[in-house]
């Protein structure tokens, strides 16, 4: 899609990570795999309005679920630019920053939507019907 | 204050620059260095938020391994004084990370068998 890539600090450092063997490790680049990945974020955060964690608990286990392994991966990616290639990427340390710094906010949504399946299950409600915001 | 959620991610970040910084390049000490030291930066970080404070505690034990592997050997003299110190300051740090005044209905205990959780709407 660009024929360059905008690298301030680390030399060829984002040219040699985004060409790397890691980079073609999956059918599809992992780049598109990352841009689904905060796609998801977005729309799994941004949908819903204040009161979803009880409204729709499976939005929130959701985002949750999407902002952690997207976190993770993120590390993951860190750690195998310098061991592996000897490089470091800029705009890759950033998403993986934006990625982690993401983490703890989403966290506090997915306990209260927890606390309150919890909460249906001590009344004798259906948990399932919570989860998915059926009688909310 | 959020001492160990500060020197967390300023040591991890260090950890990570030092081997070019400081121009080790002993495979053992620098790899290690660059994998910790990413670990200990994202478990800092995320544990800078309420929710999430107890997270930090791992550090310890990535701390430990710093403190610990210049033992066993393939360690220059920069690279061995970069782990123990860094490892050391994270160490002792970890315990300062800040207290949880009003946990989110009861925080993350409330969601164990034995216990409640707080009232809260529903």
């Amino acid at each position: 899609m660009l024929g360059t890539v905008w690298e301030p600090f680390f030399g060829d450092g984002s040219e040699v990570i985004l060409n790397s063997s890691i980079s073609y490790l999956l059918p599809i680049p992992d780049a598109a795999l990352g841009a689904a990945g905060y796609l998801l974020d977005a729309a799994t955060g941004a949908a819903g309005g204040t009161d979803r964690w009880r409204r729709m608990p499976w939005l929130v286990i959701l985002f949750g679920v999407a902002v952690g392994p997207l976190g993770a991966a993120s590390i993951l990616l860190v750690i195998l630019q310098p061991v592996a290639y000897s490089a470091f990427c800029t705009l890759c340390l950033a998403s993986a920053v934006i990625s982690v710094v993401m983490i703890g906010p989403a966290m506090d949504e997915v306990l209260a939507s927890a606390q309150h399946l919890r909460r249906v299950r001590d009344r004798g409600d259906s948990v399932w019907k919570a989860f998915w915001g059926v009688g909310a | 204050m959020r001492i160990a959620q500060g020197v967390g991610a300023i040591g991890g970040l260090w950890l990570m620059g030092a081997p070019a910084l400081l121009g080790y390049t002993d495979r053992w000490a620098s790899d290690l260095h660059r994998v910790i030291g990413p670990l200990i930066a994202a478990v800092a970080i995320i544990a800078l938020w309420e929710v999430t404070i107890a997270v930090r505690w791992p550090n310890v034990v990535l701390a430990a391994v710093l403190v610990v592997a210049p033992i066993f050997g393939g360690h220059p003299a920069a690279a061995a004084i970069t782990g123990v110190v860094t490892g050391l300051a994270i160490a002792v740090a970890t315990p300062f990370g800040g207290c949880v005044h009003h946990p989110i209905g009861g925080g993350w205990r409330a969601l164990t068998p034995h216990h409640a959780p707080e009232g809260g709407s529903t």
